[in-house]
């Protein structure tokens, strides 16, 4: 036997060794795929709350000046001024305040002021807005994501 | 190295105890450290999962009506505002300090003072 052909490995012994490494290589993925799943999982549930807490935010500016807060015929949220606000912000007239319409299109939250004709979206990416009256309390439901990563948030506006 | 027998050479072709040991001590090493970088990654994940969830209900708690006004947003609480306070039960004296009426447009305006009887 030459000692020169035992020094290496043969072809075979490559082609073995890299197919059992591709193995162990694939496995070690489909074992770390949960743990992926749940740190997108964890990603997607950060956005849907990053995106109610904007929506939040946006709404308690409204509601601190806020004379009343109901729901519209169409389950849209309609906020009145107090009237001095409503004077010193120019939206006063006729001898009352037409008030702020909120309500989601497309995943996307409008806050659209019947007074100053604006409307600007302060949300998106959200799945649900449900507003409710019950015994003199309004209750602003806010929805975003779905299945095991849906958010919600409710606000209980008492008048 | 060419002065060695065949012998010796065949002697050398596999590997020793000490090296197997040495190999699988690296492997288990190896395991235990990519067991525990898993492990403390889903610890992670699970508690900031716990941090985020639940659907909280909060009450809105309205500024003073100075605040409002001025336009300072709402706050939020998670206990219920506290209801208005009760009239007072007795009688109550009033003592008016001043008055003031015009007549275009026409107003009228008073400070008083009550105090429970």
């Amino acid at each position: 036997m030459q000692p020169r052909a035992q020094s290496g490995v043969t072809l075979v012994e490559l082609l073995v060794a890299s197919i059992l490494g591709s193995f162990l290589l694939i496995m070690a993925m489909m074992a770390w795929r949960p743990a992926s799943a749940e740190a997108l999982s964890v990603r997607d549930r950060a956005r849907s709350g990053a995106e109610l807490r904007l929506a939040v935010e946006a709404l308690l500016q409204d509601l601190g000046g806020a004379d009343s807060a109901l729901p519209g015929p169409d389950g849209e949220l309609v906020i009145k001024r107090l009237q001095p606000l409503a004077e010193r912000l120019g939206a006063w007239s006729a001898g009352d305040d037409d008030g702020i319409e909120w309500w989601l299109q497309d995943g996307k939250l409008h806050r659209q002021d019947l007074e100053l004709n604006t409307d600007v979206i302060l949300a998106a990416g959200l799945t649900g807005l449900l507003v409710t009256r019950d015994a003199g309390e309004t209750h602003i439901r806010l929805e975003a994501g779905a299945g095991d990563d849906a958010r919600s948030v409710e606000l209980a506006w008492i008048q | 190295m060419s002065s060695r027998t065949p012998d010796a050479r065949a002697a050398r072709r596999g590997f020793t105890l000490l090296e197997c040991e040495v190999a699988l001590i690296v492997l288990v090493l190896l395991v235990a450290g990519l067991g525990n970088l898993t492990a403390a990654h889903q610890r992670l994940l699970g508690a900031v999962d716990d941090w985020m969830a639940g659907d909280p209900t909060f009450f809105v708690a309205r500024p003073g009506e100075t605040a409002a006004v001025l336009g300072t947003p709402a706050t939020l609480s998670v206990d219920p505002p506290a209801p208005p306070a009760a009239p007072p039960a007795g009688p109550l004296e009033v003592k008016v300090l001043s008055v003031e009426a015009t007549l275009d447009p026409p107003t009228a305006s008073a400070q008083v003072e009550l105090t429970e009887g």
